[in-house]
């Protein structure tokens, strides 16, 4: 079950590296020397290479007492190459930080065969980055309760690459409509309506590239679409080593089950751009819809996330910031105290001001 | 002719009818205020109604009149009913003031016309109310001492109005008043109800933002819409009328011989 993992050194000083999203370089806690990603890509080539193509070495046999079947699917230990401290983690994780010496650590065997990613985007705002969009965050929300927003309420700030199918695709659609168009005018003492009716037919095809869609079951797809969109134009070739400093998840939705979330956003925006297309009518009321997808490539790209939970009143509130563009989101509590208050203060002077003026 | 011949036969009917010797002495008429020539009245109707006729003209200064006729001819009501005021002198005092309500039975045709200070106690809103809601409901049923009687009532009404300086009109009317007051009271309890609740539930919505994506339209690139076909075909026309509600907005329209009122069918 264990397999050998890799943890970036420093040349210089066998210090960890991390993964400098404000440089885009990988650093040194230590000496502070930074290196540029390809030249430690070099460097650990061969290393990575021996780590590939080496068998486990451990005898799970020993552990069968412990783990049952179906918890040992799904369980990983790592021994960490910097202290020695065991890592246990799922067999989801493909990078994570050693609990014992906080050494940044790569499962390089996790992305091998057709596991590796084509594309990440590395992290380009930091954990302080995004502590201090969520204190932002709570600013000029009228109904976040006092407490929430007064203490420290930020328990733990994670950097996560999550796994992402980029979807590729086309659609083809033959739209039909009932469209009414409406005239009216004065004739004497009457008003006449003309409703005129017609039959509007659009056909067509529409293009997507690139749609998301998070390939990791323990990510909350509200929160995973809400932070979109990435900027693509930063998208590079996969390299493990961008990952040190940050969480690491491979997928565990493939891309045939993550497609129909991909096919749903398809249809919605081929409908509504045909839709948009039949301007002009008072009515537009759909009688026909045949919207065919073809499916394009599908690649597979490991996208930076900040993942930000805490703890109120019993209840957990998880935060996802964008790594790459700082877009937060997440579901705040309600104090509905401050609710009805708001709503009162704002109804009730008016009721006064429209009462003065209109008795 | 036939016009003539129907002004000559309700001006044998007005004058065979008993004058009213007060109002003559006062500045009136001095012929009957009720002319019953259709015969739509018992005769104690009829002298019920010449005295309330008689007692709220000499209140008020401005004579109220009914005249009931089997029939006018092919002649407009209001027309008729103008000559028959100016013809016969009609009104009281130098500036003629009176209200002249007129039932042609042959084609079930009716005219009210103001002139004078009639001009000024009843508006047209005046007018309007007082034959759609006092009148002209009970003629439809035949009911003509109840109709002549409420025309009667609701003028001493209108007049006592008047002459206390607020005529009856769209802004005076208590029916209207209640309206208003509840349309006004709707809006001031619901117009800030409805604009709190959509600025509240607009802040609510800023502070659940992790919704799932419905669509992908910043997915498709440029030149990726293509519309290959587009087709509008004409089907069919369909065509309503609604009859548009004239609403007074106060005040009376006096015609070019300085009566107002309207006819119509009861």
């Amino acid at each position: 079950m264990a397999t050998q993992i890799t943890n970036y050194q420093c040349p210089s000083c066998t210090g960890p590296l991390r993964f400098a999203g404000g440089s885009g370089r990988l650093e040194c806690e230590y000496c502070g020397t930074s290196y540029d990603v390809a030249v430690i890509e070099q460097l650990y080539a061969d290393k990575e290479q021996a780590a590939a193509g080496a068998d486990p070495q451990w005898d799970t046999s020993m552990a069968g007492d412990a783990w049952s079947e179906e918890e040992a699917a799904h369980i990983r230990v790592y021994g960490c190459p910097s202290c020695g401290a065991e890592l246990l983690c799922d067999d989801t994780t493909a990078a994570t930080a050693c609990p014992y010496c906080g050494n940044p650590t790569v499962v390089p065997g996790q992305f091998t065969g057709q596991l590796r990613p084509d594309y990440v985007i590395p992290f380009k705002l930091d954990k302080a980055a995004a502590v201090a969009a969520l204190k932002r965050y709570y600013k000029g929300k009228r109904f976040l309760p006092k407490t929430f927003a007064d203490g420290n309420h930020i328990g733990e700030v994670k950097g996560v690459y999550v796994p992402f199918w980029l979807f590729n695709g086309e659609a083809d659609a033959d739209m039909r409509f009932r469209g009414t168009i409406v005239h009216v005018h004065r004739t004497g003492d009457e008003e006449v309506t003309v409703t005129e009716h017609y039959r509007v037919a659009r056909s067509g095809s529409v293009a997507f590239e690139r749609i998301p869609v998070d390939g990791s079951s323990k990510m909350p797809d509200a929160h995973m679409d809400a932070i979109e969109p990435f900027a693509y134009g930063e998208l590079k070739p996969f390299s493990s080593a961008y990952l040190p400093g940050f969480l690491a998840d491979k997928y565990d939705q493939d891309a045939e089950a993550c497609g129909q979330r991909a096919n749903a956003r398809i249809r919605a925006s081929a409908q509504d751009a045909f839709t948009a297309t039949a301007g002009g009518y008072a009515t537009l009321v759909p009688e026909h819809s045949d919207i065919r997808l073809r499916r394009g490539e599908v690649k597979y790209a490991l996208l930076p996330v900040w993942m930000l939970s805490t703890k109120w009143a019993g209840r957990d509130f998880l935060f996802a910031m964008n790594g790459q563009t700082g877009k937060l989101i997440g579901d705040l509590p309600v104090d509905w105290r401050k609710f009805w208050l708001w709503f009162i203060g704002i109804s009730a002077p008016l009721m006064a001001a429209l009462g003065v003026i209109l008795f | 002719m036939k016009r003539l011949l129907s002004m000559i036969i309700l001006t044998l009917i007005l004058c065979c009818t008993l004058p009213s010797p007060a109002l003559a002495a006062d500045g009136g008429y001095g012929g009957p205020l009720v002319s019953d020539g259709a015969r739509c009245l018992t005769d104690e109707e009829s002298f019920a109604l010449e005295d309330i006729a008689m007692e709220l003209s000499q209140r008020y200064r401005c004579e109220l009149y009914i005249v009931t006729m089997d029939d006018m001819g092919t002649e407009d009501a209001y027309a008729f009913a103008k000559d028959l005021y100016r013809e016969h002198g009609m009104g009281f005092g130098t500036d003629k003031s009176g209200l002249l309500f007129l039932l042609s039975m042959a084609r079930r045709d009716y005219a009210l016309v103001a002139y004078g200070y009639g001009n000024t106690a009843f508006t047209d809103y005046g007018k309007d109310v007082l034959l759609e809601r006092h009148v002209l409901p009970r003629l439809a049923e035949d009911r003509y001492y109840d109709a002549f009687a409420a025309y009667l009532n609701t003028s001493g009404e209108y007049l006592a109005m008047a002459r206390e300086g607020t005529p009856f009109d769209a802004d005076t009317d208590p029916e209207q008043g209640k309206t208003r007051f509840l349309i006004k009271l709707g809006v001031t309890l619901l117009l800030p109800l409805l604009i709190a609740g959509a600025v509240c539930l607009l802040w609510l919505r800023r502070m659940r933002t992790a919704r799932p994506a419905r669509a992908a339209d910043q997915y498709i690139p440029a030149g990726g819409f293509r519309l290959t076909g587009r087709e509008d075909t004409f089907l069919f026309r369909t065509e309503t009328r609604r009859t548009i509600e004239k609403k007074s907005l106060g005040g009376v329209t006096i015609d070019k011989d300085g009566f107002s009122g309207r006819s119509g069918k009861f």
